[in-house]
């Protein structure tokens, strides 16, 4: 059995000698969900150790109606790592009046990508609440990472073509309904796929790459959920090309989410 | 499989499933050959398994499905299905297939039973004895009757498969800390930030044997999970295969 390099170092438990971006993780928790650690160099500890550059970070309680604590907190992290961290907004979904403040002081404070999640408020991606975050989010052009698991997709399709800005960023895709997730990248360009999913079904990242999603395949792990060393693997170790492997673990991220150029000889 | 270094030696696969599942979700049917083939790509050397039907069917299928697949090879070693009652006839089942291990679903045929002594202590009391180990997956069982039963039943070894998904594993440890027998399957359920070595910390580097999840899961995920979890390279071996391998060894048949 031959193995590509970055299966060599991941099963010597080496850091992984490419560009990773690890697209989706949270700082903080909720009440069903004690944590062992939940510090930022705690992540830092985790990415050094699997090889990972930048790591991209919502604050827990900005998804639950915290927002102002939310960017207190995130912003923290960022200015304590910020070459490493990078912070999604939050905005109180629940709480309409304060979304446009909340927007613009992550704005303000260097921040340029969005974190939503349908639970925050329990209300459906087609709730009204959330139409001043999706034009604000469109003016800006900034990306938005989404909670998803299948269900909310008919609420967010149509958003995708009046927001033509926004690089819509599907969580957890494949976690059910892959056929969908791939029909919805495949239709609209600003759809892209995000791959974190703790039970690791057995083949979603090849399933996507057949059907011609490389390009818009995203990284992510869900740390601190989950565990970054643990769903790296996923995409190290699934059956496609080594170049294939470059763009989903990072490449991929820095065009759509950070938006910085890597050069050409960086992989 | 060849590499240049590996962090560990080999790995011992503690919760594989094998044979036909009620319908094929898998690209492959999880046969010997597939588990086999997918295994090839890992130092993943050796595998406890159970047979797939006993999810859905009666033991007596799961059984035949080990002993028609596993015969003639020794890496991969059944787990022996049981139920509780007429339990000697069973545990010699199980050691006359060569098997060293059980495991038991609650609720199979839809007739639910609990792991309460009066329930199953003729079992236990069996296995207690001759140290065999049953592996229980966290998802269908009632974590007090396991209380219950490891009070009873102290030096019953329990190995715990399918952890929660999401948080620490706040009842596992209040077990872990009562029943010095119990122990936990580090695998795909079970990837929280910074768990493996908390846990390790906490309980020592004795108490966690290692799966992958196989039929349905990404083996690479839970190889990279304990590889790059920052545990010692004792704590990563010990885990990896040593403690299941000694488990193994010592049971008394």
């Amino acid at each position: 059995m031959k193995h590509d390099i970055l299966e060599q170092q991941a099963l010597a438990g080496l850091p992984l000698e490419c560009y990773v971006v690890d697209s989706h993780a949270h700082i903080g928790t909720g009440p069903s969900f004690p944590l062992y650690r939940n510090d930022v160099d705690s992540f830092i500890e985790s990415m050094d150790r699997i090889g990972c550059d930048v790591c991209c970070i919502s604050p827990y309680a900005g998804l639950k109606n915290y927002a102002d604590i939310g960017l207190r907190e995130i912003v923290a992290a960022v200015e304590r790592y910020p070459d490493r961290i990078f912070g999604y907004i939050t905005a109180d979904v629940g709480y309409p009046e304060s979304i446009e403040r909340q927007i613009k002081t992550g704005l303000a404070a260097g921040l340029t990508a969005m974190k939503i999640h349908v639970s925050s408020a329990r209300l459906p991606y087609s709730h009204p609440n959330y139409v001043k975050l999706f034009e604000l989010a469109n003016e800006h052009a900034l990306p938005i990472l989404i909670h998803t698991w299948g269900a909310e997709l008919p609420d967010l399709e149509p958003l995708f073509p009046r927001y033509p800005k926004i690089t819509f960023v599907l969580g957890h895709a494949g976690s059910c309904q892959r056929e969908k997730y791939a029909e919805l990248a495949l239709r609209y360009d600003n759809v892209c796929l995000e791959l974190c999913f703790s039970a690791s079904p057995k083949g979603i990242v090849e399933y996507f790459v057949r059907r011609g999603l490389v390009d818009k395949m995203l990284w992510g792990s869900d740390t601190n959920f989950y565990s970054c060393e643990h769903q790296i693997g996923r995409v190290v170790f699934a059956d496609i090309d080594l170049g294939d492997k470059y763009k989903i673990l990072g490449r991929n991220a820095a065009r759509l989410i950070l938006k910085r150029e890597l050069p050409e000889s960086y992989i | 499989m060849t590499s240049s270094k590996l962090a560990v030696e080999r790995l011992f696969a503690c919760d594989a499933l094998l044979g036909r599942p009620p319908a094929l979700i898998y690209e492959n049917e999880p046969t010997l050959a597939d588990m086999k083939a997918r295994f090839e790509r890992f130092p993943i050397a050796r595998a406890l398994v159970r047979g797939m039907p006993g999810l859905y069917t009666d033991t007596s299928l799961a059984n035949a499905t080990l002993l028609e697949n596993l015969a003639g090879q020794d890496a991969f070693e059944g787990v022996w299905m049981v139920t509780p009652d007429d339990a000697a006839p069973q545990i010699e089942a199980m050691a006359a297939a060569g098997m060293r291990s059980v495991w038991m679903k609650g609720d199979t045929n839809y007739i639910r039973f609990p792991l309460y002594p009066w329930c199953c202590g003729e079992l236990f009391d069996i296995l207690q004895e001759k140290r065999i180990p049953l592996l229980l997956s966290w998802r269908m069982i009632e974590p007090n009757e396991l209380h219950e039963a490891m009070k009873a039943f102290p030096k019953m070894r329990v190995i715990i498969l399918d952890g929660a998904r999401l948080g620490r594993q706040v009842m596992v440890e209040a077990l872990l800390k009562t029943h010095p027998e119990l122990y936990f399957c580090f695998s795909t359920s079970f990837s929280l930030h910074g768990g493996y070595s908390e846990l390790c910390k906490r309980y020592g580097i004795h108490r966690w044997v290692w799966g992958c999840g196989y039929p349905d899961s990404e083996e690479g995920a839970s190889v990279t999970g304990l590889f790059y979890s920052g545990i010692e390279q004792e704590a990563l071996e010990a885990v990896a295969h040593g403690n299941i391998e000694r488990l193994l060894s010592e049971v008394q048949i």
